[in-house]
């Protein structure tokens, strides 16, 4: 079919990198349903994935108090937004359902769902008792016409503070569990994405739920602020307040200067262990990275040496080697080396201009932002064993500066296909596109916070 | 004198002046002036860029006076340039400028304020130097800036009293921060160069503003160009 030949082609262009044909090389996240007679509907995303198709009706409410403050939202419409994120799903539409989800509570009529093309059911129901909320998370197999056992908490009903925020919490939680059953890997719902939100004069820096809501501006100083990077709670990012650029340090209420030598301090980041923070400094001379002491800044180690530019270091999950860039040999390429600056190696050998390094948190694939011979920006990945390098973007504007999921499945970015940049998401082939961020203005260098 | 012997001496001046001092800016001033000529409503609507247009070319009649030709040119093709832009600024913020009762209207010509083209202004503004101009994703030196630094490093040999920032900046593509090292290359680039005239290494610093600054905010190859400088300020 034709999507299949699509598939092909993409594995085509793995092999010739920068190929110049134009092709739709993706979906924008659309399925397109390939119908049967039976009662259930197979639907196929270009690209051939097969998604379960989920059913996930309003939350009841239990009470004979109304939901005034958004419970309903809070809850099923969360797991909606979650699974339908994911990418794994294809959620039915209400009129597509004949079941009648509140009249049957939390005993469903298996057969109507079926008839309704459902292969999952999620039933969410709730009821307020003083400050708290019980709340009934609860997976069908409707092929089964069964419930599915999942882990605790959601093997009963849970109490949570009536909040909005802690009703997410635990929702985010409830569709991981859903997508853990079926995909063997939990999903990334509940973490954060760190990003900057730009206009002409200034940069500021955002976080965002990663489901592309909860919105929460982290600086507000209308200055340039740049490059954050989250670890162990603390905020790093690069300012011009005090002229600089100089590293900054956000945790607990404060604003703290972090690095400020003389020349650059710029895109610090906290490894896996918490142990150090790598960054660029320019004080002895041109742009090198150093490891500085995670909380007083003082250097640890300078970890490159060369006349030329050496910058955006970004940890091995291990924190055991460190991805960069460097125009050593005339233009931008990606390298890596060990954490204490031998063992260097070069990892691209194609196209001119490779920046902004990010390191798979499960393996050993490196995504990064590639300008090609058009003077357009995509995103590929590199294999750090094999160096082979595959192409995630195409003809969708200019994708830059990837930031894998915590789950290593998904990557995060900055693309311009819309206009102004906004963040996107897509998983790790390219196949599925997404666009995650939600507000206005210019979406840039989003880091996903994965420890 | 006959019209045609006027024409004969003007054209022999002008051949003269080519040939042996580099010539007198003649067209360079003149552009310059018309500019201002034309920017008479940016008198009102926007004086800053009007006033600082209008001292750079009086600077640039006054170094050409001085048979300083090639700073001359310079300053006047500076001076030509913010006039332009004080038009095109004028004439953006012409309704709210003249009607300035209107209270929206006072909001408006903020706006215009904040996201304007201001930063060649401050640009232009950069005491006695001029910027420097590099090639995409290059910090070396081409000819024409090194002939700039020459005439930068003598103004500062003149001007012993004034210390001075190298600001390195480049235009909108790659990384952000890639673009802050290697703004911080172009900037020690120029550094090093007017060292090695001379310029006490104390009276410089350094600041790499990477992409974060741009003297055009447009998105072409012309406005790309005009983004990767570097720019000498002179600190108060």
């Amino acid at each position: 079919m034709r999507a299949d030949g699509k598939w092909l082609f993409i594995v085509g262009l793995t092999l010739t990198l920068l190929a110049a044909p134009f092709v739709q090389a993706q979906s924008d996240g659309t399925a397109s349903p390939a119908t049967s007679s039976e009662g259930l509907d197979v639907e196929v995303e270009q690209g051939g994935l097969v998604l379960i198709q989920m059913a996930i009706p309003r939350a009841i409410n239990l009470d004979s108090k109304s939901d005034t403050i958004g419970l309903t939202e809070a809850l099923s419409g969360t797991v909606k937004r979650d699974l339908t994120i994911s990418s794994f799903f294809n959620i039915l539409k209400p009129a597509q359902i004949l079941a009648k989800s509140d009249r049957e509570g939390m005993k469903p009529v298996y057969r109507d769902w079926f008839n309704s093309g459902a292969q999952g059911l999620i039933k969410i129901s709730y009821k307020q008792v003083g400050k708290k909320v019980i709340a009934d998370f609860r997976l069908f197999s409707v092929e089964g016409s069964d419930q599915v056992v999942l882990p605790k908490p959601f093997d009963g009903p849970i109490r949570i503070d009536a909040s909005v925020k802690k009703l997410r919490a635990m929702a985010h939680e409830f569709a991981n569990e859903v997508i853990g059953y079926y995909t063997k890997t939990r999903g990334f719902f509940g973490t954060q994405i760190v990003f900057v939100k730009g206009s002409r004069r200034t940069k500021e820096i955002y976080m965002m739920s990663a489901d592309g809501v909860e919105e929460t501006g982290l600086t507000g100083t209308r200055g340039i602020n740049m490059l954050p990077s989250m670890g162990a709670g603390r905020l790093y990012f690069t300012s011009f307040r005090r002229g600089g650029p100089h590293a900054f340090r956000l945790g607990s209420g404060s604003t703290r200067p972090f690095a400020a030598y003389p020349g650059l301090n710029t895109g610090a980041v906290l490894s896996p262990d918490g142990s150090s923070v790598a960054l660029t400094l320019s004080r002895d001379g041109n742009p090198e990275i150093y490891l500085l002491h995670p909380d007083t800044g003082k250097i640890k180690r300078r970890l490159t040496n060369s006349e030329a530019i050496d910058t955006s270091p970004a940890w091995s999950p291990d924190g055991q080697r460190i991805a960069f860039v460097s125009d050593r040999h005339g233009s931008p390429q990606i390298f890596v080396m060990n954490a204490n600056g031998g063992g260097v190696q070069r990892l691209t050998f194609q196209g001119d201009y490779n920046q902004t390094p990010d390191w798979n948190p499960k393996s050993g694939l490196i995504a990064f932002t590639a300008r090609d011979e058009r003077a357009i920006f995509d995103i590929f990945t590199v294999d750090v064993g094999t160096k082979e390098i595959k192409r995630l973007t195409q003809n969708q504007g200019n994708n830059e500066e990837p930031t894998w999921s915590p789950d290593g499945r998904f990557i995060a970015f900055s693309s311009t296909r819309s206009g102004t940049a906004k963040i996107y998401l897509m998983d790790q082939t390219g196949r599925y596109q997404h666009k995650l961020s939600t507000g206005t203005g210019a979406y840039l260098t989003p880091f996903w916070v994965r420890y | 004198m006959s019209n045609a012997q006027f024409r004969w001496i003007l054209i022999f001046s002008t051949l003269l002046c080519l040939a042996a001092c580099g010539g007198r800016p003649v067209e360079a001033l003149s552009a310059a002036e018309k500019a201002m000529a034309d920017a008479s409503l940016a008198k009102t609507c926007a004086p800053d860029e009007y006033l600082a247009a209008q001292k750079l070319l009086e600077k640039a009649k006054s170094l050409a006076e001085k048979g300083e030709h090639a700073r001359a040119k310079a300053t006047a093709i500076a001076a030509e340039k913010l006039a332009k832009k004080a038009i095109v600024k004028a004439q953006a913020r012409k309704d709210e400028c003249l009607n300035p009762q209107a209270p929206d209207a006072i909001d408006a010509a903020e706006f215009v304020d904040e996201s304007g083209p201001g930063q060649d202004a401050v640009d232009a503004l950069s005491e006695g130097m001029q910027i420097i101009y590099f090639d995409y994703n290059q910090p070396t030196l081409s000819d024409e800036a090194k002939a700039t630094l020459d005439a930068n490093a003598d103004w500062l040999l003149d001007n012993e009293s004034v210390t001075v920032t190298v600001e390195g900046h480049c235009d909108e593509r790659g990384s952000t921060e890639y673009n802050l090292a290697l703004g911080e290359k172009r900037a020690q680039v120029a550094r090093k160069y007017l060292l090695r005239k001379g310029v006490d290494k104390a009276r410089i610093s350094l600041v790499s503003y990477g992409e974060e600054r741009p003297a055009d905010y447009g998105a072409g190859e012309a406005a790309h160009k005009r983004n990767r400088r570097a720019v000498f300020r002179a600190n108060e």
